[in-house]
């Protein structure tokens, strides 16, 4: 049967090739061989490049680092890089060319050398019925080994059970599940968030329940009306004080305006009047003072005025004796009795000396009782201007009371200078129970707005919890449907897998990487609900199985890379490739698992293209014969690499000659 | 537990036969043996106890396929293949390491050694041979509607009515999973 097959890769300014170099892919295995960095793996990239247009694995490789370079193009050479692939099916010839950079690049086609309208339609047509994308997925999941993204696979149990989703066509069972999950998650997420609405409800709920219940214990709901109230507090007011007759009634009276300014007026009266009182009292102890004051004040200046005029004189004439007294009068010249006349002048001086201290005092007595006098004029003044400022009080309540919007009526007889005092206490009292039944008013106008409060309140609350017992439910459901859904994957999946083993067994039983894990299974697994592929060795002697990932030697894991990789490419049913592209698939593998990969590569060759690269020349060698070909219509063809400079990779090529091979044996005959 | 049904050479014969190898019975060195043979490989089989001299006995069996091999010289010469069956497995570490070392010469001929192959085990001799047989057919999935499959597992759950249903199709009205 024919079958559509690559025939020559052409690249310039790609990668590690620089000048144009056109590596001949017509054969069904195409080996090439060469050391680390001299440009294999350039061309595998440039097949992907080609048909992908983009090299996803090395974009992720510098991802989070400033991007300094396409990695696409040639760094010797420059823009635009350039791939071109040969297609062939039977006398049919396509040819693919992409050219640009990796950010931006163009694909153009011919058939049978005319020009296609639509190069990536025509590129998906040529490998099949692939639209672009399923060829691009087809090319990446099993079209090409790259060995460390296989690897990789292994490693994310995720990775690889999306790779074989994809293979038995049950992408769209593991998306399902993966739909009911996030279907699960986003309800849960608004549950949460729903559940803190009713949360603040029921906190503002309960607040406005505390600030009602308070409002009514203040306010007491169960007094009399405040109409009511008022006409009680008018009637405790005296006789000749009342209600005017345009405020008694109005529930607005508390707060009126003319309650205001009487109060302002009564508060005004009753300083005065506590002022002229005072001014009052000060005042008659005035008067009284007054009068004591100024007949002190006479006393004191007259006996300033005597003890001024003597004391000097008598002192001066009897110190001036004191000092010529002898036995003889100094005068007449008698004998006199100095000690008796000594006495007596002594005594004289004493008498002046203590005139003068009385002098003192008796000036410092007419100067207090000035200052008192003073102090009693000025009281006396001040009771006449307190009197005054009475007056004009009352006159202000007076006018007051006449006014038409004057909350209270008083008889003249509270209007006088003597009745004020009364009159502005009790107006400050009334004033003072007005304030607080205002305020009682205020209170019950609040507490009827908390009550809607606490009732919308209460509402809501109501709401949310219907809003969220619905909620609950759909979330049970939808977890429920999260659960049977991952479950039925898993059915699903490992009946796959079941259905798989002998595919991966076609390859690691050729290989038998191990003595004794000699089976190679795949174990389904959810974990964090997530639908898992994990690998899995198995002894059959003692029942024993194993993660490779965690026993196994790298060339050994390699194997297992590669047995799942191609059990999985060569079920790959309506999406398979007609080719196979495995980068480098042996290294690390001991020879017996080289030899029993060329026993493989034979087998495989028979359904698809094999491209292999490797870099082991003794490998290459040994596959090299190995492969070569046996049968009429087969073709090997040996590309090596045996050198890199700027301009790209120096590639050596040959081809395998179709060996005679004469049977040995004969035919059992039937 | 059934008896063990031990593999014969007629059952590598037919096996390798069925595969597509031209088969011969004939000996090796003496030892009675299957021969088989296409483009690409010359196979001989033979039965083996374990025992002292098992690996100058294999050595004179890899020694006589060498030699027809030579009778006609091609580079198929590479690609000869000793299936050796044992009828005893190997019982200590010491029989276990002198099995391993024979597989481990690669020299002039492939050998593999398959420990008393029991026919009652399905698909032993197959394994046993797999590195010489052609690929088996690619798995068949009756996956016609995937989401069909998935419908049919979660009728099996014990979800509420019509939630899986519903949920279904709205995955394929291409809208997310909807669960009301």
């Amino acid at each position: 049967m024919s079958q559509v097959r690559l025939t020559f890769l052409e690249l310039q300014a790609f990668r590690g090739f620089g000048e144009t170099r056109r590596i001949d892919l017509d054969g069904d295995v195409v080996l090439i061989r060469g050391d680390n960095g001299s440009g294999k793996t350039s061309i595998v990239d440039g097949l992907i490049w080609l048909i992908c247009g983009e090299l996803a694995h090395l974009t992720d490789r510098v991802k989070g680092l400033r991007r300094t370079e396409d990695p696409v193009v040639n760094r010797y050479f420059g823009a635009p890089a350039r791939v071109r692939l040969g297609v062939a099916l039977d006398s049919d010839l396509w040819e693919f060319e992409r050219t640009g950079t990796a950010s931006k690049s163009v694909l153009a086609a011919w058939h049978n050398r005319q020009t296609l309208d639509q190069p990536t339609v025509a590129l998906a047509r040529a490998f099949g019925d692939f639209t672009e994308e399923q060829l691009s997925n087809a090319l990446r999941t099993w079209g090409v080994l790259r060995q460390d993204a296989v690897r990789a696979a292994l490693e994310s149990g995720g990775a690889l059970h999306e790779r074989l989703s994809r293979v038995v066509g049950l992408e769209r069972v593991t998306l399902f599940a993966s739909a009911a999950t996030k279907a699960s998650k986003d309800l849960a997420a608004e549950r949460t968030r729903l559940r803190r609405i009713r949360q603040q409800l029921v906190a503002r709920y309960e607040e406005a329940q505390a600030h009602l219940a308070l409002a009514q214990q203040t306010e007491g709901m169960a007094g009399p009306p405040l109409v009511e109230r008022l006409s009680q507090l008018a009637s405790t007011l005296p006789v000749g004080i009342r209600l005017s007759s345009s405020g008694a009634g109005s529930r607005s009276v508390a707060e009126s305006e003319s309650a205001s300014r009487l109060l302002a007026l009564a508060e005004d009266a009753a300083g005065a009047f506590r002022a002229h009182r005072t001014s009052l009292e000060a005042a008659q102890d005035a008067t009284t003072a007054v009068t004591e004051a100024r007949a002190e004040l006479r006393s004191a200046q007259r006996r300033a005025e005597a003890v001024t005029r003597q004391a000097p004189l008598s002192a001066q004439l009897a110190s001036a004796a004191l000092e010529l007294l002898s036995d003889h009068c100094p005068v007449c010249g008698q004998p006199v009795d100095e000690s008796s006349v000594r006495v007596h002048l002594q005594e004289l001086l004493a008498e002046a000396k203590a005139t003068a201290a009385g002098t003192e005092q008796a000036l410092a007595n007419v100067a207090r009782a000035q200052a008192r006098l003073g102090e009693a004029q000025a009281a006396e003044q001040r009771r006449a201007e307190s009197s005054a400022r009475l007056t004009d009080a009352v006159e202000r309540l007076r006018s007051h009371f006449k006014a038409p919007d004057a909350l209270l009526a008083v008889d003249d007889e509270w209007l006088s200078p003597a009745q004020v005092g009364t009159l502005a206490e009790v107006i400050e009292e009334f004033a003072e129970r007005l304030r607080e039944l205002n305020m009682r008013r205020v209170r019950s106008t609040g507490t009827v707005r908390s009550r809607t409060e606490v009732e919308e309140l209460r509402q809501e609350v109501d709401r949310a919890e219907r809003d969220l017992q619905e909620l609950e439910a759909r979330c049970e459901r939808a977890a429920a449907l999260d659960r049977a859904a991952h479950s039925a994957a898993e059915r699903i999946i490992e009946r796959a897998l079941r259905r798989l083993e002998p595919s991966f067994a076609e390859v690691f039983d050729r290989m038998a990487p191990h003595p004794t894990f000699t089976q190679l299974r795949a174990r389904q697994d959810i974990f964090y609900g997530r639908n898992q592929i994990v690998p899995e060795v198995y002894d059959p002697e003692r029942r024993i199985a194993a993660n490779p990932m965690l026993i196994y030697s790298e060339g050994q894991l390699n194997v297992v890379a590669l047995s799942y990789f191609l059990g999985l490419a060569l079920n790959a049913r309506e999406g398979a490739l007609p080719f196979l592209v495995l980068d480098d698939p042996i290294q690390a593998m001991d020879i017996l698992s080289v030899l029993g990969f060329a026993d493989l590569c034979r087998r495989v060759r028979e359904d698809h293209q094999l491209l292999l690269t490797m870099h082991d020349r003794r490998f290459a060698d040994l596959l090299s014969r190995k492969l070569a070909p046996r049968e009429e219509g087969t073709r090997t063809i040996l590309h090596e690499l045996d050198g890199w400079t700027r301009e790209g990779p120096r590639i050596r090529t040959s081809e395998s000659e179709l060996a005679e091979i004469i049977p040995l044996l004969k035919p059992a005959a039937s | 537990m059934s008896a063990k049904r031990i593999a014969q050479l007629d059952d590598f014969s037919s096996t390798l036969s069925a595969a597509g190898y031209v088969v011969e019975r004939g000996e090796l060195a003496g030892q009675a043996a299957v021969l088989a043979e296409t483009p690409y490989a010359l196979v001989g089989c033979v039965e083996a106890d374990i025992s002292s001299d098992l690996v100058e006995r294999i050595s004179d069996a890899q020694a006589a396929l060498t030699h027809l091999a030579a009778r006609a010289p091609s580079p198929r010469q590479w690609d000869l293949y000793l299936v050796i069956h044992l009828l005893s497995a190997p019982q200590d570490p010491e029989e276990e390491a002198m099995v391993e070392a024979i597989e481990a010469d690669t020299h002039y001929v492939r050998k593999f050694v398959r420990r008393t192959i029991d026919l009652e085990d399905e698909g032993s001799l197959d394994r046993a041979l797999r590195p010489l047989l052609p690929l088996r057919p690619a798995a068949e999935f009756d996956l016609a509607d995937p989401l069909d499959v998935l419908g049919r597992e979660l009728r099996e759950a014990s979800l509420p009515e019509d939630l899986a249903a519903r949920a279904l199709d709205a995955f394929r009205r291409g809208e997310e999973v909807a669960v009301t």
